[in-house]
């Protein structure tokens, strides 16, 4: 409830990031927008009660803190998200959604997509991965199957151009694996990808349920961003 | 499988590894008291990396040099410096100099051949410090190079092995001359020799033998020059900045600072700037029957409404909806990008908005781009590519739009945006203006508040000024003399006042007379110095790499006080312009016609550009200016640079800093400096720069 209060009197940040009313003849549309713009709403509350809690370190928020925080303040589907590199938790809600792709935002303004669990491209990082071919390797990982196959990251570079990151990946089948997050349990089979380029590898690695949905996952970006650890609140 | 690869990889990661070591000095990581890749007075065979923009600035024995080199390609570099020579006239009588120099790689090195360069040092003008060289450097192991040469000029002026192809003339002209073309390589030559040792990552010595007598130093002021051997180390700091420290002629010290700036290394490729709004979907037929239908488009009050929502979604996002036309099948929307840097991007946020916004039986999106008011080019998209290849492959949606000149669509009426027009915008800012290392005034400086507003009547038709007020300064106690027959050499009569002058207020008129064409009419206080009235047309087909334009000013010289009055000197000026966009960055520009002293004759400028907006430059003017005395130089020339704001912070701003490097400033040669000549921002949103930005356009 502090949480909700504070939102009201959050700074209106979430002006800045409106989605476009409906022309009226379209209700579709106009609830897309009220939900953009509450969803940001949240997140800025939830964000502001994590910075708070920060001034006193002991106090410090536990990720399943939260995790409940944010539940409890937002309808729509929720991920918990660690970027490993800037060592911080927080939590992500449904931006935007067309067929499989998800996109979700960040308090900060910046932005994860997802397509059918697998990251395809990052926004406002800097050092954003913009688009990526994941069809082969999604295909093994949600089927649960081992194998090999090819997958490519871009990365915009200086001159404004998409440079492809060419991957040959080997997807293989681990251990049945679960994990709680504020009091949720989530069940499913962890599926390891080792993906070689340029003389490296990088591995990720998914949990996979029965239904074949990722339900966490530990990702790579890219060289500079590194790994991003996502886990499911609400799918 | 997997561990075979990963030996691999081991092996290709040392291997990059050692590569990276050997490759670090043959950058020219380290640099001369010149600015230049070399030792410490003598160069070296080396280049910048390509594109690099490399700033030094010297202290020490000799006084200063400040230096601005630019690898223009990959083998070129040109370098402009700013320089004070203590004591060069007498003691305590220092010279202020400016100088260009050109660098050439000739050859690279390869098995036992070493690279070789060749080089002219300040070779226009008075050339204070007027030497050329042919030098070899050779890699004797991964951190020791060897450098050699024959040097001319103050290179040859010791131990001369004698003079191979003839006597040196004098300078032709004192100030302001062309190049010295038969000065180079003439008179005696000396070999030149230099080491340079990379001790640990970051330090590098470097030791030299310098056949620079320093004759005119030690002849007008008693310079000590105890020996002709020179000691330096470089330390580098971070990626990008270096300092050095020499130890020189037996006799004295020097620091300097060196930084270089790679304009493909941006602290954010991708920027910073917050996530867009994701495409949405349209629902099926089933659910939104009406929609689908297309029915809608009868109905008055959609179209305003959409408008409203789109104006206000854009707006926030920092795009400016001027006009828009809606059908059941087609939505054009003209919109004026106030954020982003590449047009591109802006288009990319504009579809998307869309996608949320129209009913559902719109497939057609043209996104006109508007261009202070002109209408310059149409991107049509459908909308079902733009949900289906949503952050996809952006090379894969670009061969699906299609991009014509705005004047070639016809999507119906255009209903301009409601409450936009007339607009009104003003701006308090402070400014400096500085005279730096001019030969009179070494360094003045104003510093005050300029207060500018912008009013447009109607898209295309402007009013604009500014007001400026001198806060605190010295430029009025400036001693230059203005030239005889002023045009520009007079500029101090107009920085000496600071009081409540109005650097510029005109009416201006933009429109597109015709397809492929672009018109300008300015009328007013055009610039600082003259006010009149300034045309413009501009021959640009929206895919073409060549464009045309004439511009004609009748315009009459501003009094000094820069308020209303008039002087009495009127003059017609005005080009013919040819503009040819060459490929791989390069853009190239040819103008004929009058300048404003009545001169006639042409400037050539080269251009390279990187897509994220940096900008290097080099231009020569050459007219039939008689007289050859300071402020009547029939020769300019200078370098320019042009830094993207974006670039810098990450943060999405059309924001980008020029800074002009001349020669002259006389009088010959001399444009007028009327605001929003067309080429450049017209072709911001043609073919070539859209295509080259399209990869941000799902950013």
């Amino acid at each position: 409830m502090t949480a909700a209060k504070r939102l009201r009197h959050a700074p209106l940040l979430a002006v800045l990031l409106l989605a476009v009313a409906g022309c009226g003849s379209d209700a579709g549309q106009t609830e897309t927008s009220n939900m953009a713009r509450g969803l940001l709403k949240n997140l800025i509350g939830v964000a502001t009660a994590g910075r708070a809690a920060e001034a006193a370190p002991s106090d410090a928020p536990t990720p399943d803190q939260i995790a409940a925080a944010a539940l409890g303040s937002f309808a729509g589907p929720l991920m918990l998200v660690t970027l490993e590199a800037q060592g911080q938790t927080t939590v992500m809600g449904l931006y935007g959604e067309n067929g499989p792709m998800r996109t979700y935002a960040l308090p900060s303004e910046q932005s994860l997509i997802l397509r059918s669990g697998i990251l395809v491209g990052t926004r406002g990082f800097g050092f954003d991965m913009m688009s990526a071919e994941t069809d082969a390797v999604a295909a093994l990982i949600l089927a649960r199957k081992e194998g090999a196959a090819a997958k490519v990251q871009r990365y915009l570079d200086a001159e404004n151009v998409e440079r492809p990151l060419p991957m040959e990946c080997a997807v293989s089948r681990g251990d049945k694996s679960e994990y709680e997050v504020a009091g949720l349990k989530f069940r499913g089979i962890q599926m390891v990808e080792i993906c070689a380029f340029q003389g490296q590898a990088v591995g990720s690695a998914y949990l996979v349920s029965d239904k074949g949905a990722v339900l966490a996952s530990r990702q790579w970006i890219g060289p500079e961003l590194g790994y991003v650890t996502l886990q499911t609140l609400r799918p | 499988m997997n561990r075979s690869r990963s030996v691999v990889a081991a092996l290709a990661v040392s291997l990059a590894a050692l590569q990276a070591a050997s490759a670090e000095p043959l950058i020219g990581g380290s640099r001369n008291s010149f600015g230049l890749p070399g030792l410490i007075d003598t160069p070296s065979a080396l280049s910048l990396p390509d594109g690099v923009i490399g700033a030094s600035t010297y202290f020490g024995a000799g006084g200063q040099r400040h230096s601005f080199a630019f690898q223009i390609t990959p083998r070129l570099t040109a370098l402009f410096r700013y320089s004070r020579i203590d004591d060069y006239f007498a003691p305590d009588d220092p010279l202020y100099d400016r100088s260009i120099d050109l660098h050439l790689r000739l050859l690279d090195e390869k098995g036992w051949r070493p690279a070789v360069a060749i080089g002219v040092r300040d070779f226009i003008g008075s050339g204070a410090f007027a030497s050329e060289y042919v030098v070899a450097t050779k890699t004797i192991t991964p951190t020791l190079q060897v450098s050699a040469g024959i040097g001319w000029g103050r290179l040859g002026s010791s131990n001369s092995i004698g003079a191979p192809f003839g006597a040196r003339p004098g300078p032709a002209v004192v100030d302001g001359s062309p190049i010295n073309y038969d000065r180079w390589f003439r008179g005696d030559a000396a070999p030149f020799l230099g080491v340079s040792w990379q001790a640990t990552e970051k330090l590098t010595l470097k030791a030299e033998y310098s056949p620079d007598a320093y004759a005119e130093e030690v002849a007008r002021a008693g310079f000590d020059r105890a020996s002709p051997l020179n000691l330096g180390l470089d330390y580098r700091i971070g990626r990008s900045a270096s300092v050095s420290a020499y130890y020189l002629y037996g006799s004295e010290v020097g620091v300097q600072v060196n930084i270089a700036i790679d304009p493909r290394r941006p602290p954010f490729p991708s920027g910073i700037e917050k996530t867009p709004l994701p495409v949405a979907p349209r629902p099926s037929r089933a659910a939104d029957p009406v929609g689908w239908s297309g029915e809608w488009a009868a109905e008055a009050q959609v179209h305003p409404a959409v408008q409203a929502a789109v104006a206000k979604a854009l707006s926030a996002d920092g795009i400016l909806l001027e006009s828009m036309a809606l059908s059941a099948s087609t939505a054009e929307v003209r919109v004026r990008n106030q954020t982003y840097a590449t047009q591109a991007q802006a288009l990319g946020h504009v579809a998307r908005v869309l996608t949320r916004a129209l009913p559902p039986s719109v497939e057609y999106l043209v996104l006109t781009s508007v261009a202070n008011g002109m209408p310059t080019s149409s991107v049509t998209l459908r909308r079902s590519d733009l949900e289906a290849m949503e952050n996809g492959n952006s090379a894969a949606l670009l061969t699906r739009a299609t991009i014509t000149d705005a004047l070639a669509v016809s999507s119906g009426p255009l209903r301009p945006t409601d409450d936009l027009f007339p607009r009104f915008q003003w701006a308090l800012t402070p400014y400096a203006e500085a005279s730096i290392f001019d030969p009179v005034d070494p360094f003045l400086i104003d510093v005050g508040i300029a207060a500018s507003m912008r009013y447009e009547i109607s898209p295309g038709l402007v009013l604009a000024g500014s007001v400026r007020q001198k806060v605190a300064g010295n430029l009025d106690q400036s001693s230059r003399v203005p030239g005889p027959s002023p045009v520009r050499s007079d500029l101090v009569s107009y920085q000496r006042n600071g009081d409540l002058t109005i650097p510029s207020l005109t009416l201006s008129w933009y429109g597109r007379p015709a397809e492929n064409l672009y018109a300008r009419v300015s009328f007013g206080l055009l610039e600082r110095m003259f006010g009149g009235v300034s045309g413009e047309l501009l021959w640009k087909p929206v895919d073409s790499r060549l464009a045309l334009g004439a511009e004609l000013n009748y315009v009459q010289k501003r009094d000094y006080e820069q308020r209303f009055g008039f002087l009495d000197y009127t003059v017609v000026t005005g080009h013919a312009s040819v503009y040819y966009d060459i490929g791989s960055g390069f853009t190239g520009r040819l103008d004929v016609g009058r300048y404003l002293a009545g001169d006639w004759g042409g400037t050539v400028s080269l251009n390279r550009e990187f897509a994220n907006g940096w900008r290097i430059g080099a231009f020569a003017t050459f007219t039939d200016m008689p007289g050859a005395g300071p402020g009547d130089a029939r020769f300019d020339k200078g370098l320019s640079l042009t830094i993207p704001i974006g670039w810098t912070t990450g943060k999405p701003t059309i924001a980008s800093f020029t800074n002009t490097f001349g020669m002259s400033g006389g009088d010959g040669g001399a444009r007028l400096a009327v605001d929003g000549r067309l080429y450049d921002s017209v072709r911001q949103s043609h073919v070539g720069a859209l295509y080259s930005g399209w990869g941000r356009f799902w950013r």
